[in-house]
Order: C-alpha cells, then structure tokens, then sequence
C-alpha cells in the first residue's frame, strides 16, 4: 500500500499533511500510527482535521528546512505501518434518551424524512459511526456514518445553550456536545456518559477511528 | 494567599499553554499577553509553568499571608494600601495588605505572576484555566468574589529580581502593526495585487471580542462569498475572514479547528501585540510569505535568551 502525501507550510507554526487520495479511513490509520511513535516528543503538536493531519510547532520556527527533516522522521514511519493490521481501535455504544426534550429537534427531523419518530430512532440506530477527528470543545468529536436521508444543515441562529450530553446532527455529522455550550446542531436525543475528563489518559473518550453505535435508552 | 474582595471583571488563572491536547480539542490557552507573562514568571524565579492571573476590570484582593508578586504589561495599574504601584518591579506584599487592580493604559489585560505560582493541580500538563472545557486553574472557572488562591512554597526557586522592563507598544496614530504570515485564502480574500487595500486597511477592534478570538470591523469592504472550508487546524494568531468580512483574530483560547476563509496568521512572537490594542483602536498587518517567516521568530527567541541573560546576570549581582 502506498500512502502518497504531500507536506505544505501553511504558517509559521503549522505544516500541513494532505493525503493525495484523500482517503480520510487512510488518513486516520496513519494518523493513529504516528501517534503511537515518538514523532510528537519533541517540537510537534499533531492533529487531524478534516482530511489533513497538521503538524504545529506553536514556537512558530517552521521552515523548509524544518518541513524537509520532518518529511525524513515521517518516511520510516510510513514503511513500518502494517496495512494488513487492523487498526486498534475502540468501541463506543451509548444509551441515548431520544426526542422529547432531551431532543427538541427530533421530530421536525422525523417530519423532513417522513418517518414517525419511532422510525427514525431505529433506523437511526442500526447505523453504525466512526470518529472522524475531534475539535471545537473539550472532547467534540466529529462522527461520520450517518445515511444520506438524515443529514440535515445548523441551524440558521445558534442556540444560546444546548445542554451537556446533547447529540446532536449537523450536515453528514453527528456529535456529542461534552459541556454545556452554545450550539447550531440540531439536538435529536441525551446521553448520561462523559464523554471529556481532563484527570484521564487520554481526556476525550472517542479517538479518530474509534466505532461508535447508539441505542435508545430503556 | 490571597482573598478576592471585589470582583468586577473577569479574572482567571493563566499558566503555561497546554502542548499535545488540541487533538483532543483542548485548546492551547495560556495568557493573552505571553510575552509579559513570561517576563513575569522568570523575573520572579518561577518556572514557565507555574500559574498566575490575568484580568481585565476592577479588582480588589487582600493579602493573608505574605506573597511576593509582579504585575505586567508596562501600562499596568495597582495600588497597594491605596498608594500606586509600578508593573515590573517585585512587590512584597505583607498579611493584611489590599491589592487594587484597575484597568491598564493599554489593552485590556493585566498579568499577575506570584513567586511560587499559585498551588493548583495540573491537568493535561497545565494548570491554568480551560473555560470551554471547564478544568483547569480554579475549578474550571472564571475568578469570582470571596475566591481565595493559596500560593506554592518558593523554597528552592530561583531569587526573584527586585525590577524588570515590561513588555510595551508604541502606539501611533491609534493603531498597532503586526507581522503576519499570508494565508491560503489570502490571495482569494484579497486578490494579488500589491497595492490592495488589505496592504494598507486599518482594522478596528470591535467590543464584540473576547479570550478566544478579536473581531475586527472591516468596514464592509472584505464582503465575500467564499465558502466554508473542510475544518482545519486553528492556532493563536490566525485572521479569519467570515462572509460578513469583519476579520477574527484567534486569542489564546482559539477553538482548535475552524472553517472560515484564513488570510494569514499573526507570527507566534507577535501575538502578544494584538492583546495590546483596546476597542476603537486599529490594527495593521504587515504580510510577509508563510515559506520565510520563522526568522522573525527566530530573532524574537533570541531576544528572549538575551533577556534571561541579562536577568540571570542581575540576580547574581543582588545576591552578592
């Protein structure tokens, strides 16, 4: 398997990886690999994002010189990935609270697909989801997986508040709010499980290419 | 330590930026105003991770047991016992003395180092504040009256010196210059032209700011339709250009991903500038290439080295 890249400077802190296939489960698995080596200890802050993994160095000395010695630090790394392995990775299956008001959005969905509620929440569920990467809060992770015929777009105005433990929908993705915050996602139902707590190893739950299902709460 | 009287502001407890959490989505934090803190921090002994204060409003703490403490930037203002006090200069502060801070000549951020740092536990390698998370320095929260804040034991530390220079700005005609890195957006922001109005556009910060990012009024002339991008990776420093054209600076509590257009990023060793400016005040950006800008901030840890130099060459000669 060959897993063709190309390294961009996008600023004095960030070189950006993009994958020329642009396969993001690609993405994730080389993503998870370099997390498990040394490529981090020193100067680089990693991240993935929407089909880029971004390497930052937040003192801000990126240059080509730079790019060029991370480019030889991430080549062996690459070699040494076994795309044969299954990639180790956890599964997450949260007990959800649907509709109602611990999912005020629920049944306007429901209406747009022209399903009861009941049929939405099981078809719903016998979906399954993958994280995608995590970002905006403190253990929001970005979840992919949801079937055409649910996607829906933000809300035009963001809510002032949507509770902790809200998921919540917003164009292909679905999501767990961590904490209380202000949210445009349109809120389909309530889970009891943390998702975030900074005093763990590692703090968010839900890591990029972990599997995710749901089921509604008895 | 130290009791909080009054509390008309926001104040919160700043420490060291947190290193290896964005991919979590924890964002970086630290203070606002790093270079100053920083100062801070070496002036009085303490080491780049122990925790302080940053604030913006009225203040009003007293002393239970004594403390030692310096306050940043430059145009800082205290008073102690009623009687103003200077920013860079080691204030020994004994039990039952009262402390008030209002707000600086300029910006909006005062800096409070403690020597000893204040005794809080680390999480994800910091202790400071991370209000979006709610962890981290107090509770996870902004500082509010009747909070007290117990001061580490500085036995061991390094002697703190008695004055520092502080981080200042020259202001000309309203308005702060800073170098900026052109984006990937730039050129369909702005166009390429070198005598683009973006060359040369003031930028005005609006009261609509906060820790996490500046907004900038942009007078309506960067309008565009230039849609959302696959979220990328955000740090402190990045403009932003939403639809509306009202630029966005991310501050040091940035989200870590975004999607609007990016024009460029303010230089690492600049950022401390942007958290200089008050609302109604301008800004400039000085565009220099993303491929050729680390010397800029090379040159700044230079400057940094040079400074810890100096101050450990001072300390020797105080102890002497």
């Amino acid at each position: 398997m060959s897993f063709k890249f190309e390294l961009e400077i996008i600023s004095d802190q960030i070189v950006q990886l993009r994958h020329l296939q642009n396969d993001h489960r690609q993405l994730v698995r080389v993503y998870r690999h370099f997390l498990s080596t040394e490529l981090l200890v020193t100067h680089w802050d990693m991240q993935l994002t929407e089909g880029m993994i971004s390497f930052v160095r937040p003192d801000g000395l990126v240059s080509q010189d730079v790019v060029s010695r991370l480019e030889d630090q991430i080549q062996p790394w690459l070699q040494e990935l076994d795309w044969d392995q299954p990639p180790e990775v956890n599964e997450h299956e949260f007990e959800v609270h649907f509709g109602g008001q611990s999912g005020i959005d629920l049944a306007r969905l429901a209406a747009d697909c022209q399903l009861n509620e009941n049929d939405w929440v099981h078809q719903f569920c016998s979906s399954g989801f993958e994280v995608a990467f995590n970002g905006f809060l403190p253990g929001f992770s970005y979840l992919t997986g949801l079937p055409a015929r649910f996607h829906a777009p933000r809300l035009a105005q963001p809510r002032k508040f949507v509770p902790a433990g809200s998921l919540a929908i917003a164009a292909h993705y679905c999501a767990i709010y961590p904490t209380d915050s202000p949210g445009g996602w349109n809120l389909v139902g309530r889970v009891e499980r943390r998702v975030f707590n900074a005093e763990q190893e590692p703090p968010s739950l839900m890591l990029p290419g972990d599997w995710v299902t749901f089921r509604p709460a008895s | 330590m130290i009791h909080f009287d009054q509390v008309h502001g926001m104040a919160l407890v700043v420490g060291a930026p947190r290193k290896s959490c964005r991919q979590y989505g924890v964002p970086v934090g630290g203070p606002m105003n790093a270079l100053s803190f920083s100062r801070l921090n070496e002036a009085l002994g303490n080491s780049n991770r122990m925790a302080g204060l940053e604030m913006t409003g009225r203040f009003r703490f007293s002393v239970h047991k004594p403390v030692q403490i310096m306050v940043g930037p430059a145009g800082a203002r205290l008073t102690i016992d009623g009687k103003a006090a200077w920013a860079g200069r080691l204030l020994s502060l004994q039990r039952g003395q009262v402390v008030e801070v209002v707000p600086p000549t300029q910006g909006l951020w005062t800096q409070l180092a403690v020597r000893g740092g204040f005794d809080l536990p680390r999480l994800l390698g910091s202790s400071g504040t991370c209000l979006a998370g709610g962890f981290g320095g107090l509770n996870g929260r902004l500082i509010e009256q009747g909070d007290i804040l117990e001061v580490a034991d500085p036995t061991g530390n390094h002697e703190p010196v008695s004055n520092v220079a502080m981080p200042a700005l020259e202001v000309r005609n309203n308005t702060i210059t800073v170098l900026a890195a052109k984006g990937p957006e730039f050129d369909a922001l702005f166009g390429d032209s070198t005598a683009c109005g973006a060359q040369q556009e003031a930028w005005e910060l609006s009261l609509h700011s906060n820790r996490m990012g500046y907004r900038f009024n942009g007078q309506g002339q960067y309008c565009h339709q230039l849609p959302n991008l696959p979220s990328y990776t955000c740090t402190p420093g990045l403009v932003q250009i939403p639809p509306d054209g009202n630029a966005i600076v991310l501050m040091a509590d940035a989200q870590v991903t975004g999607g609007y257009p990016r024009a460029g990023f303010v230089l690492a060793s600049e950022i401390w500038k942007v958290s200089l400016l008050s609302p109604g005040q301008h800004l400039r950006f000085e565009w220099v290439s993303s491929s050729n800008c680390s010397q800029y901030n090379e040159k700044a840890a230079m400057q940094w080295r040079r400074f810890a130099t100096a101050l450990a060459e001072q300390r020797s000669r105080q102890t002497k």
